[in-house]
């Protein structure tokens, strides 16, 4: 099956059966994958050979599984779109030691398949290759430890769209579609095998620890920034997921800081909280992509300037993105809040060595993380008061209605399920539990077989958490509050077509009103660089440097005749491919 | 058996005259305010010239008009803001602790509503596509985010202080502690980051900015958008008094039943008492420190000094107090 995802890369003309190829090996290696389990799973019959030679491809241990069961929800979920990446992925996430770094890689070259510029991602499968090379080789653990955090970081790069561009053009930014949620779960997957094979080095692991949070800080701010400037709904979304994707490095750094200063109870917390965010971005951004899929058949291209009063014109859709959004924004009995709960509980469980020059760090951290939740929440508004509040702005987005029921049906139901997940963080954890206690260490007896079907995990033991009470709660006077306005006495509030306020009514040959009239997108970004006082052409100087950079890389590369443009990126995978042959060889030749 | 049944009445009532308090307080706090507001700045008003309760009741009454643009999100909006409001409301303890669902008051979930309530109201004025709301609105909703770092500093500055991050816990925290005075100076700095973080401009009265951003809602939404402001502001004062003096809330199972009436009301009047001594403050900086029209930096600055002196004070008097 690797074949059918590297080839086409290397000759397009091979697509289409590949695709088909991609489409039927998925259920296939969703089957080999389980039938991989069998050896593992003591099965008598089966020849010691044949065993080892089938965990030398499949190697799925109880990590893998609980990341495959995400896998397969996704693959569902994505239909034709995903699968290639989705297959890929599930040998990513399953593979043996050295199967499961090509496959990533190969999840990064279909990521990247129709991505903006040639190159892209090339860190990633450097990275990849050095998990591949470090894997079989025996590292001393000193070693080990200084390398494996800088291996999974570069390969997790493209995986969890990690950048440190603030830009949200077509340059910096690709549009979100459903088999980025594919590289997503293999990114957290990296990142808890990191936590689950980095060796006892106290010193080492707290130095990389605070590295990693401090880089994961500053991801999720240019992230956010990311989020509030671009232009295009799924580039908006891509920010925000960015935001998220941060987080798997941000918990990783934190369970090695748990590690290093011998804190089980804060590393329980810190590896139940990467399983939450694992499980509920992959079901909030499959239903968030869903919406927007349908919203995209409907109306067009869905970009800002483009799209208006959705709201009225699609009301269930519109009801579903915003619960998604609520979701996904932080607003209390939802999935979005329980994560920023536990987070926020994991910074008072850091170790307080009572000094202040130790908590300028941690308070540093968290402003920045403020500063990013907040900007993520305006960037949030400005898509929902853009996109589903205001007037239609073109006649295509003026025709667009609710997508027929099957098609809302299966939104719903992610919507439903991220909902499910809000409510019971435990039921999941009960499923992964085994793969929990085996990234800690501490067998099944961990802090996942006492956890409650509705609690939040908390890293300090005192705090507790159930997301379920706010939500009944809020259902409680929300029924009140429903009772009031049927019985507020009052006849049904007449609807009238909007007024002008003073202003010229509008011109025959613009039947939606001046689409300048409105609130646009660029409104909010404008609005926040005033309030800021961000002083007008700051940023010209940098500006100018990074276009001086880029003549000077013009300037060094070779002439455009001698290669094509996407060379280099056609020719990676390939080049990636005869790297781990000759590895494979030299590694047969020295055993 | 008895005894939780008698417990959970005990709680039922409690809640139910807290809310009832609440609710029956918020449009006279902000109508004291507002009357304060001008009183300093040298108008001459009578209190009932700015009472909330006459004018809320008369715009209830009014016929409900909704642009035929945002008909859906005006119709739902307000209604959606005032539930995650009386939601927050009844996890802070304004006089007596043993409410109900008082393990939940969680700072994080109280400040959670309260901040997305804030934020979510201002999409009414995106609702119907007008140049000048929707503007209003987009600046209101900026401002407030603005102050998202503020927040979660005086939020985890609470959570560090207090073990398990609820306010009833604080609150028992703070009066079984015999030494309190190293926690009482941050707690009472993040209070004053809630209280900048709450109140805005259209907190103190019916301001020009919250007209122009409500010019879509009529009749009984617009009455409960009134309302749920009102409601707003006295959430965060209530949470940043309960921070300042935690003292002044009794706590039933502390006290014999013989006393417990005359506690409860002797409690009552003094969160009357700092409710109002709280307001004198919003309206001394909406005079005073907030008076020009471009306030959301200066707002945002001084609620993120307050909890960052906070986490000093609080890590500098473990150092070396």
């Amino acid at each position: 099956m690797l074949p059918c995802v590297v080839v086409p890369r290397a000759w397009p003309a091979l697509r289409t059966p590949c695709a088909h190829a991609c489409r039927l090996g998925w259920v296939i290696v969703m089957a080999a994958t389980l039938a991989g389990l069998a050896p593992s799973a003591g099965a008598h019959g089966v020849s010691p050979r044949l065993a080892s030679a089938v965990a030398g491809i499949f190697h799925p241990d109880a990590l893998a599984l609980s990341a495959l069961l995400l896998l397969g929800v996704v693959g569902l979920y994505a239909r034709a779109d995903g699968a290639p990446a989705c297959l890929a992925a599930a040998f990513a996430v399953g593979g043996g030691p050295l199967v499961a770094p090509l496959a990533g890689a190969c999840v990064i070259v279909v990521l990247h398949d129709r991505v903006m510029r040639p190159g892209h991602g090339t860190g990633g499968l450097l990275g990849m290759a050095m998990l591949a090379v470090m894997d079989p080789m025996t590292l001393g653990g000193t070693q080990l430890a200084c390398v494996l955090p800088v291996a999974v970081l570069m390969a997790s790069w493209p995986l969890l769209h990690l950048s440190w561009r603030p830009g949200g053009g077509r340059r910096h930014l690709s549009a979100l579609r459903m088999a980025d949620i594919a590289g997503f779960v293999v990114g957290c997957h990296l990142w808890l095998r990191m936590l689950a094979d980095y060796p006892d080095i106290p010193v080492l692991s707290e130095r990389w620890g605070d590295g990693l949070v401090a880089i994961a800080a500053g991801l999720f701010l240019a992230a956010a920034v990311r989020a509030l400037v671009a232009r295009d709904v799924r580039r908006v979304l891509c920010g925000l997921f960015g935001g998220m994707a941060a987080l798997p490095v941000l918990l990783a750094g934190l369970g090695l800081v748990a590690r290093g200063n011998d804190l089980p109870e804060m590393l329980d917390g810190a590896v139940a909280c990467l399983f939450l965010v694992m499980a509920a971005g992959t079901l909030t951004w499959g239903a968030l992509l869903a919406l927007a899929g349908a919203m995209e058949v409907e109306a067009g291209r869905l970009v800002l300037m483009h799209l208006g009063g959705m709201a009225a014109l699609m009301p269930r859709l519109s009801a579903l993105l915003s619960v998604a959004l609520l979701a996904i924004g932080g607003v209390p009995p939802l999935i979005g809040f329980s994560l920023s709960w536990m987070v926020l509980r994991l910074f008072n469980a850091l170790p307080h060595a009572d000094s202040l020059a130790r908590e300028i760090p941690v308070a540093a951290v968290l402003i920045v993380m403020g500063t990013g939740w907040g900007l993520r929440l305006l960037a949030l508004g400005r898509l929902v008061g853009v996109v589903l509040c205001g007037r239609p702005r073109t006649p295509r987005g003026a025709g667009a209605a609710d997508p027929p029921v099957g098609i809302l049906v299966r939104c719903a139901l992610g919507v439903a399920a991220a909902c499910a997940i809000s409510v019971m963080p435990g039921a999941w954890f009960r499923l992964a539990g085994v793969a929990l206690g085996h990234v800690t260490r501490q067998g099944q007896e961990g802090a996942p077989a006492r956890m409650s079907l509705f609690a939040l995990p908390s890293p300090d033991g005192v705090a507790v958490m159930l997301p379920v009470r706010s939500f009944m709660l809020l259902a409680g006077i929300g029924v009140v509050v429903w009772m009031l306005w049927r019985l507020r006495g009052v006849a049904a509030a007449r609807q009238v077509a909007t007024w002008e306020q003073g202003a010229p009514s509008a011109p025959p040959w613009m039947p939606f009103g001046d689409p300048l009239a409105q609130v646009g997108a660029g409104v909010f970004v404008r609005l926040v660089l005033d309030m800021v006082g961000w002083p007008e052409g700051a940023q010209a100087p940098w500006k100018r440097l990074l276009r001086l950079r880029r003549l000077a890389a013009r300037r060094m590369a070779l002439p455009p005749g001698w290669l094509s443009d996407d060379a280099a990126a056609r020719s990676a995978p390939m080049l990636l491919l005869a790297v781990a042959g000759v590895a494979v060889a030299l590694l047969c030749w020295l055993s | 058996m008895m005894g939780a049944l008698v417990a959970g009445m005990q709680a039922l009532l409690l809640s139910g005259v807290h809310l009832a308090l609440m609710v029956l307080m918020a449009p006279l706090c902000a109508g004291f305010t507002l009357w304060c507001h001008r009183a300093m700045a040298g108008e001459r008003a009578s209190l009932a010239a700015v009472s909330r309760w006459g004018l809320i009741l008369r715009i209830w009454r009014q016929p409900g008009m909704r642009a035929a643009a945002g008909a859906r999100v005006t119709a739902f909006v307000p209604w959606m803001a005032l539930t995650m409001v009386v939601s927050a409301v009844a996890l802070v303890p304004s006089y007596s602790l043993g409410m109900v669902d008082e393990g939940a008051s969680d700072f994080l979930v109280i400040a959670g509503l309260l901040f997305g309530a804030q934020v979510a109201s201002c999409s009414v004025g995106l609702a119907s596509g007008q140049g000048r709301e929707g503007r209003q609105a987009a600046i209101a909703m900026t401002g407030t985010v603005l102050l998202a770092p503020a927040l979660v500093m005086a939020v985890a500055v609470v959570a560090m202080t207090v073990p398990g991050g609820t306010l009833g816990g604080m609150v028992r925290f703070m009066r079984l502690m015999d030494d309190s005075a190293g926690v009482r100076g941050p707690l009472a700095l993040a209070g004053g980051a809630f209280v900048l973080i709450g109140v805005d401009r259209v907190a103190a009265g019916m301001d020009r900015a919250f007209a122009m951003m409500t010019d879509n809602l009529a009749g009984p939404d617009r009455a409960v958008m009134v309302f749920t402001r009102d409601l707003l502001a006295l959430a965060w004062i209530t949470l940043a008094g309960d921070l300042l003096w935690p003292d002044a809330i009794v706590i039933p199972d502390g006290v014999g039943s013989g006393g417990l009436l005359a506690h409860m009301l002797l409690a009552i009047a003094l969160w009357a008492m700092r409710t109002m001594g709280l307001c004198v403050v919003v309206a001394c900086l909406r005079t005073f420190v907030m008076a020009s029209g471009q306030v959301a930096r200066l707002r945002a600055g001084l609620a993120l000094l307050c909890a960052c002196l906070a986490i000093v004070l609080l890590f500098a008097g473990r150092e070396f107090g």
